[in-house]
């Protein structure tokens, strides 16, 4: 437009990780101006005119290069966020961190880059990150372990946002001498911490036959399940009885996945 | 089941009576410590603590809280568990709270233990079988996890010391805001044996503070820090009283947290008041914020309440009320006023002051940018104005904004939404002024694994 020629491209990425930090990878290598170009999650239903749709294949290489320079140039709080907006349930997250990360790495912002919310790539990426930094908390919070015939620990999770592997690692940290095995069934994807060694994350696809979710509990499962909900039933204050605050506290979406909320 | 234990109480019964009966203490917090797990043994901690689930009071469940014992020698009347209660009575065993704790923290249900207890025998045998039961959870268990733990007034100062190397939060109970009221109700306890073992607590934490600097792996002595709490309205203290003792425990004892526990009518008692409307929640409520500004406003309680004004006010936040009434200090003005000074701006919270002072420096800021940046002007408005200008034609003056804050707030006065929630309170309570906890590498964890 405007005379020059050049049109707009959208650059359309996979929803993951490293499909948007390769998109912005191509989008540097693109060496046109970057507001001529945006990056975008699966395909838009009303094309726009003047614009040049490209498909970007996710390349692990890319990916780690836009990675390390971002860690090397962002403060590392801002590095941190940009990753969790990475992980949220959001397509706008592919435009705002890169326009976010266009933005940290032209110099031409001192200081934290996040502490500027007047801009609205900037604003984005804070928003979005804290809504899956909220979501790691709740899953920190609220998931639930049973334990199964052969002493794994399993879980079912199902998070708006995709943090299991935030999630992964902090009860790999808590917990690193136990088996277990976490499911997202949202995304789609399983957490596999063996005893002692380095956790990883699978598909669901790939995961043969669904076995791990059929398995038996344990003789004891059953018995500190019941502790529990007995503790949490003898645990709060009659007179003070507030199920509107216990609402606003943890929302009714959790519960299915919570023992001391299964009637048994 | 065949889970029965000796004397034979199941071990369900039990933890339902020594559960039930430690329902009254209210800090419920794991926060203050951040422990990363050592790749060995179960447990880690995190600074902001975390709530695990929500009791129907809407109260957080953080910890295993239980009473170790709720026999008692002890006779205070506000409490169910005094000796001239008939009501059923269980003692654990320390392996039995280990082995609780454990299988909880494994499934996720709790971050640790907070362990109190009746009175049995004496002081020194009651904090000794808590030490004990520590002692197990963290050398024989080899529990990383959050442990809170109470001192009990009265009992050997040796083993509050060791066993404050072992827990990350200790408190003693204050019980009640003066000594006159804690003679009216608790006649075996004294003031000043509850102000003992709390100094004590303060003392061990410099001192372990300095051997730190010194030598980095020196033992953590409650690295969590000091709580107490209050029985609010069983004597007839002031709001204002109260937090004149706050302030002192806060300023003389270094404490962390000064909890409020609106009095519940549990034993008929004659000298126990009548509470016709239920135990006072609001007033609690208010004495929380109150904290909150104490803590990290830069608020003093003699800015708050005075001799003739001790009480909070119903309809209004004690900010907002303090506003009002400091009308000469407004309006605000945004883009130049100090970070101090809009704190004490009402809807303007610790975090939108940050923004606005971080965002101010490479933008001047109207009011669609400081809606922009997060910050809710609702209640803020009548008392800024961005480069000179106010949002909207509003009066500086008492009347007005009363009645505007008060509007529309009689349905959001009700507790736990007037925008300092009860979870605000209790889980971030620590860590509102100190760094995010980050994760280190997530994105390098993130590639690798995907
Ligand atoms: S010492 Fe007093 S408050 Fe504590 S359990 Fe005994 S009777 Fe209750």
């Amino acid at each position: 437009m405007e005379g020059t020629g050049t049109e707009n491209i959208i650059l359309i990425c996979e929803d993951s990780m490293e499909g948007i930090l390769t998109g912005i990878y191509e989008a540097y290598a693109l060496r046109m101006p970057h507001d001529k170009i945006s990056l975008q999650i699966g395909e838009e239903a009303n094309f726009r005119l003047f614009t040049t749709y490209r498909k970007v294949v996710p390349e692990a290489v890319k990916a780690e290069k836009v990675m390390r320079t971002l860690k090397q140039r962002f403060w590392e709080k801002d590095y941190h966020d940009l990753f969790m907006a990475l992980a949220a349930g959001d397509n706008r997250k592919a435009e705002a961190v890169y326009k976010t990360v266009v933005w940290g790495l032209s110099g031409k912002c001192k200081g934290s880059i996040l502490a500027h919310m007047t801009d609205d790539a900037v604003r984005t990426v804070v928003e979005l990150a804290r809504r899956a930094g909220n979501e790691l908390q709740r899953m920190r919070e609220f998931l639930r372990f049973s334990e199964m015939e052969n002493g794994i620990l399993y879980a079912l999770i199902g998070p708006k946002d995709n943090v299991l592997p935030m999630v992964t690692a902090h009860f790999a940290d808590r917990l690193p001498m136990e088996n277990f095995l976490i499911f997202d069934e949202v995304h789609n994807l399983y957490a596999i911490h063996p005893a002692g060694k380095e956790w990883f994350l699978m598909s669901g696809n790939v995961v043969e036959d669904k076995e791990d979710r059929t398995m038996e509990m344990s003789a004891t499962e059953e018995y500190y399940q019941e502790l529990f909900r007995g503790f949490c039933h003898s645990i709060s204050i009659e007179s003070r009885k507030n199920l509107k605050l216990q609402m606003n506290m943890l929302p009714l979406r959790f519960r299915p996945y919570m023992v001391e909320f299964q009637k048994k | 089941m065949e889970y029965l234990v000796s004397n034979e109480m199941t071990m369900m019964d039990k933890l339902q009576i020594l559960s039930d009966a430690a329902k009254y203490d209210v800090a419920c917090t794991s926060s203050g410590v951040d422990r990363k797990g050592n790749g060995r043994d179960m447990g880690n901690c995190l600074a902001g603590g975390i709530c695990h689930s929500f009791s129907a009071d809407g109260r957080c469940i953080s910890l295993l809280k239980i009473l170790f014992t709720n026999e008692c020698i002890y006779d205070c009347k506000y409490c169910l568990n005094r000796r001239s209660n008939d009501i059923p009575r269980a003692t654990f065993t320390p392996e039995e709270v280990c082995e609780l704790t454990m299988q909880f923290y494994r499934r996720n249900y709790i971050e640790g233990l907070f362990l109190s207890s009746g009175i049995i025998q004496n002081p020194n045998y009651t904090m000794e079988l808590i030490y004990r039961t520590i002692y197990l959870l963290r050398n024989r268990y080899r529990f990383n996890g959050y442990v809170h733990v109470k001192a009990i007034p009265g009992a050997d100062p040796r083993l509050i010391q060791l066993t404050g190397y072992l827990a990350d939060r200790m408190s003693v109970n204050l019980e009640l805001p003066t000594a006159e009221g804690l003679k009216n109700l608790a006649p075996n306890k004294h003031r000043k044996t509850i102000l003992k073992p709390m100094r004590q607590i303060q003392n061990g934490i410099t001192e372990n503070k300095n051997e730190i600097m010194l030598y980095r792996n020196a033992p953590r002595f409650v690295a969590g820090g000091q709580s107490t709490q209050m029985i609010i309205g069983a004597t007839p203290e002031n709001d204002f009283q109260i937090i004149n003792v706050a302030e002192n425990l806060y300023d003389k004892f270094s404490l962390k947290r000064v909890f409020y526990s609106a009095f519940v009518r549990v034993n008929e008692d004659k000298d126990l008041p009548a509470l016709p409307g239920g135990p006072p929640l609001l007033r609690e409520h208010r004495l929380y914020q109150a904290d909150w500004l104490l803590r990290f406003y830069g608020f003093k309680a003699k800015e708050l309440l005075s001799e003739d004004r001790p009480f909070f006010n119903v309809m209004l936040d004690p900010k907002e009320d303090w506003a009002v009434r400091h009308l000469e200090q407004f309006p605000v003005e945004i883009n130049r006023a100090p970070y101090e000074m809009i704190l004490r701006v009402p809807g303007i919270g610790v975090k939108s002051a940050m923004r606005i002072v971080n965002a101010r420096r490479s933008a001047s800021l109207d009011f669609n940018a400081l809606k922009k940046i997060g910050v809710v002007l609702k209640r803020a408005l009548y008392f800024i104005t961005c480069n000179g200008r106010m949002m909207y034609h509003t009066k500086l003056e008492e009347d007005y904004i009363v009645r505007n804050l008060t509007a529309d707030a009689k349905v959001k006065r009700q507790l736990g939404e007037d925008g300092m929630t009860y979870r605000q309170l209790s889980l971030f309570d620590d860590t509102t002024l100190a760094a995010q906890p980050t994760i280190v590498d997530s994105g390098k964890v993130l590639m690798g694994q995907m």
